[in-house]
């Protein structure tokens, strides 16, 4: 085999020996076979070196391990799932009373004034509560209950503005006033268990959960909150 | 093989390798194990076999120790950036073959590698003579030469200079070697064309 073939092949060759090199390859077929041998005992020789060493490589695969990286995944997923349950076990649960207030925020700081709706009383009492005229709105609210006792609307509102005005034994009165009323989805039990939580006085903490039960117990409205809050 | 590999750094590695010598399969191990997970890379990613992404991954590595040998990795890319493209590529590669033609799965890229490096009037000439039956007869006829005919082959197509070869099998001089590798290449040359 020609060494010039390697030099070509290599870089090596100089300027004029490449060139006649290149020169004599276009004219001489001996010399076209010889390169074409060369390139295919390259090609041949590639082959059985990554045949050869890949083997030797396969041969010398150390036993399979569990990488640093794995064991440091799977301690901070076992560390995280510690973490959770520990939380879940241990960690202080939402009081009922935080339940409650979290309930007033939500719901009593306004109320829907219908318009066009025939009762202008209650509809101005709305707007005053709605602007926060507590007072206002309860004198109105109480003259219409003495008047009308068996409207739902007023008894709720006369309750929850009470409520809110910190005189939780009138709230109570006007929930259970309208606990008495057949409505489709009556929440005056939770009410009063809100009422009881906001009140704290002994044994209102026992008697609000008491009434919790009964909501979840008589599917009463507010039901599925009041097993949220008793986490049942 | 069974070294601490992590505890080997690029640097150190590229510089055994580019040092030669009985020591540079040392460190060409030590390449081969740091960044094997790639194989794995190659299941997931590319959805090969096991066994095509570890002959993927082994062909990468022989790719980068002759880039490293012939001073053609310039480093002006992290050795591991430079690992996983090249591995990348011969997955794709891989791949395409697998749906095309199974025969040619492990057929390397070193004729075309040579081909290009020739004028552009003479590739047809030469490609035309090249047939897949010629390369695995020499392929064969490798196999058959004696041991150490086969070694002084193999080191010289590993890029080993002849020095180097001299030292690491003993032979009396580098001129030793080349004279000899020749004699050996002929040999194959001759058996080929017996055949």
């Amino acid at each position: 085999m020609e060494e010039r073939i390697e030099r070509y092949f290599s870089g090596k060759l100089n300027e004029r020996e490449r060139k006649e090199f290149e020169q004599q390859l276009r004219t001489d077929h001996t010399l076209i076979n010889e390169v074409a041998y060369y390139i295919q005992l390259r090609n041949a020789l590639k082959q059985e070196l990554l045949e050869t060493r890949h083997a030797e490589w396969q041969n010398n695969k150390p036993p399979k391990r569990i990488s640093i990286r794995a064991v440091y995944w799977a301690a901070a997923v076992l560390l995280m799932g510690v973490g959770i349950g520990w939380y879940w076990l241990y960690s202080p649960s939402i009081t009922l009373e935080e339940y409650a207030n979290h309930y007033i925020e939500q719901n009593f700081e306004r109320r829907n004034i219908q318009m066009g709706a025939s009762d202008d009383s209650l509809q101005m009492a709305i707007g005053f509560f709605n602007k926060g005229a507590l007072e206002q709105s309860l004198a109105i609210t109480e003259q219409l209950t003495a008047s009308h006792p068996g409207n739902a609307e007023q008894l709720e509102l006369s309750g929850i503005t009470a409520l809110k005005m910190d005189q939780y034994d009138k709230a109570l009165t006007y929930f259970k006033q309208m606990e008495q009323l057949d409505l489709y989805d009556n929440p005056a039990v939770l009410y009063q268990a809100i009422t009881l939580l906001k009140r704290k006085a002994p044994l209102d903490n026992q008697e609000a959960e008491k009434l919790l039960n009964k909501v979840i117990n008589e599917n009463l409205g507010g039901n599925k909150l009041a097993r949220d809050w008793l986490n049942k | 093989m069974r070294v601490n590999s992590r505890l080997t750094d690029d640097q150190s590695i590229r510089s055994g390798i580019e040092q030669g010598g009985s020591r540079r399969r040392h460190f060409e191990n030590l390449l081969y194990e740091k960044y094997s997970y790639m194989i794995r890379d190659g299941v997931w990613r590319h959805k090969l076999s096991e066994d095509d992404s570890s002959i993927a991954y082994s062909d990468t590595i022989l790719g980068v120790i002759e880039n490293i040998v012939k001073k053609q990795f310039e480093g002006r890319a992290e050795l591991k950036t430079y690992i996983f493209q090249i591995f990348s590529n011969k997955c794709v590669d891989l791949i395409r073959k697998n749906t095309t033609k199974k025969a040619t799965v492990y057929q390397t890229d070193t004729i075309s590698d040579y081909i290009n490096l020739l004028p552009d009037d003479m590739q047809n000439a030469v490609q035309q003579m090249i047939s897949k039956h010629e390369t695995e007869r020499i392929w064969q006829k490798l196999r058959v030469l004696g041991k150490k005919c086969y070694e002084l082959v193999m080191k010289w197509n590993e890029g080993y200079s002849d020095k180097e070869v001299a030292e690491i099998m003993s032979f009396n001089s580098a001129e030793v070697v080349k004279t000899s590798r020749l004699r050996c290449l002929n040999k194959v040359r001759e058996m080929v064309k017996n055949d």
